[in-house]
């Protein structure tokens, strides 16, 4: 169960950090063409 | 209390992701260069984050209370390990990217020597990472001596966070601007830091507060309690069922220390700590050795496994050594003349392997407190209980409201699955018990 918990928490950093990655793209050049 | 927990876990989570994508969006201020395709904005964006995480594994092992406090050291060592693999993830997959959108940065030169210095500092780090989680993943496989193995692993972390930022630099591209240099030089300098913290400050400090073994008692199941001293200083206040790492031989300098929880009551006087340690083979089985006067380090103290509500009816499952926390707990509720109701679910393997057999029966007369024993290897007309905990056997022992109990739960892995798995099935809710795996290391 504590596992659990630590795992969930690395993947919720990993979606935000992932996530915040493609705004930074975004945010420097629009959208993917 | 929880809610305050809860707040002090949402607080540094967010620290924690501030601290990995602050230095990024940093790089969107100022003079920008022109704009590349989306694919290698969004790889190079990962290969920061992936680098940020890297240096915050520093912060994550530096034993800092306050941050581990609300999770307990256990969950912040498996989130290390684990986050590991996303940072090596991230930071693979950039150049990955950038292969695949075929970006013209990554055309093969027709020579080695034209290769620029930044690509070369990029495959250092990633070779480094690679072989970091590589041998963190199979050390008992490739059989490295754990001593050797944590060495290796500062070394190959220090070479994958430096060739990462000397790529950073080296490719010139957002650090060409001075102020976005200067901000990743001075994370470098911050990661770095955090592990002279835990590797020099920390041990300078247990080097000024030195203990002396003053007994060393032999236990019941090959087992040796350490009774040690504060010398020259005043010690440190523990709440039962916190831990210290113990380093015995050696300064405090030397890399390995070793988890053990606390066994003696947090009232004992004078600063006195006592460690009950089995004979399970590796470093353990040279505690018996120990002579009463040897100087020891103690760092501690650490955890987040201790005594819950005092009008709440504590049940305290213990296999084998996990006894040791409890004992901790028991005896401190003794001290303070604590009322609460305790059941103790004691499992071992044969009735001469369970330590502190004796004084508990003692303390029984001193607590609210009900022993059951359970042997896996019961002697000849033995009529308690035999086996493994579960569901049914706490439905034996247990008043029935068993949502209101709290549990505490210390012993072998697979043992605490198990508990964790009948207390599902008899519908506890998860915040009302409490374990902390000491196999992190």
């Amino acid at each position: 169960m504590r596992r659990l918990l630590a795992n969930r928490l690395v993947v919720l950093t990993g979606v935000v950090v992932v996530a915040l990655s493609l705004l930074f793209a975004w945010l420097r050049v629009g959208a993917p063409h | 209390m929880q809610s305050q927990d809860l707040a002090r876990k949402a607080i540094w989570s967010a620290i924690y992701l501030l601290f990995i994508l602050a230095p990024l969006f940093a790089l969107l201020t100022g003079t920008l260069p022109p704009a590349r395709t989306f694919g290698t904005e969004f790889s190079v964006a990962l290969g920061y984050s992936g680098l940020a995480m890297m240096g915050l594994q520093f912060g994550l092992t530096a034993r800092f209370r306050h941050v581990t406090e609300p999770w307990g050291e256990d969950v912040i060592y498996h989130f290390h390990r684990r986050v590991s693999l996303l940072a090596v993830g991230l930071v693979v997959v950039h150049p990955l990217i950038l292969l695949a959108i075929r970006s013209d940065k990554l055309a093969m030169p027709d020579s080695l020597l034209e290769v620029p210095w930044g690509a070369w500092f990029a495959f250092l780090s990633i070779g480094a990472v690679i072989v970091l989680v590589a041998t963190a993943l199979w050390r008992r496989q490739l059989k490295i001596p754990y001593e050797l193995w944590h060495l290796s692993h500062i070394v190959l972390a220090l070479t994958a966070i430096f060739g990462g930022v000397l790529h950073m630099i080296g490719w010139g591209f957002y650090l060409t601007d001075p102020f976005k240099r200067t901000l990743w030089i001075c994370m470098t300098i911050f990661w770095i830091a955090l592990l002279l913290y835990v590797r020099l400050f920390k041990p300078l400090f247990m080097l000024r507060r030195p203990y002396r073994v003053t007994e060393v008692r032999t236990e019941r199941g090959d087992t040796t309690t350490l009774v040690m001293d504060p010398e020259g200083h005043a010690g440190f206040r523990f709440k039962p069922g916190q831990f210290g790492w113990l380093n015995v031989w050696g300064s405090p300098f030397r890399i390995t220390g070793h988890p053990f929880s606390f066994s003696s009551s947090a009232e004992a006087a004078n600063g006195r700590v006592e460690m009950t340690i089995r004979n399970l083979g590796d470093f353990t089985s040279q505690v018996k050795t120990i002579a009463a006067g040897q100087r020891i380090y103690l760092d501690g103290p650490y955890g987040a496994f201790t005594i819950g509500h005092p009008t709440d009816m504590h049940v305290l499952i213990a296999g084998g050594i996990g006894i040791t926390p409890m004992m901790s707990m028991i005896r401190t509720l003794a001290d303070r003349g604590d009322a609460r109701p305790l059941v103790l679910m004691y499992g071992g393997k044969n009735w001469d392997s369970l330590t502190f057999r004796e004084e508990l029966e003692t303390l029984k007369t001193r607590l609210d407190l009900r022993i059951v024993y359970v042997l896996s290897d019961p002697p000849a007309g033995w009529s308690g209980e035999t086996g493994r905990i579960d569901a049914a056997m706490f439905r034996r022992h247990l008043p029935p409201a068993y949502a209101d109990h709290e549990y505490f739960i210390c012993g072998p892995d697979p043992m605490m699955d198990a508990i964790e798995t009948a207390l599902g099935e008899m519908q506890v809710p998860r915040v009302r018990y409490h374990s902390e795996r000491y196999s992190f290391v």
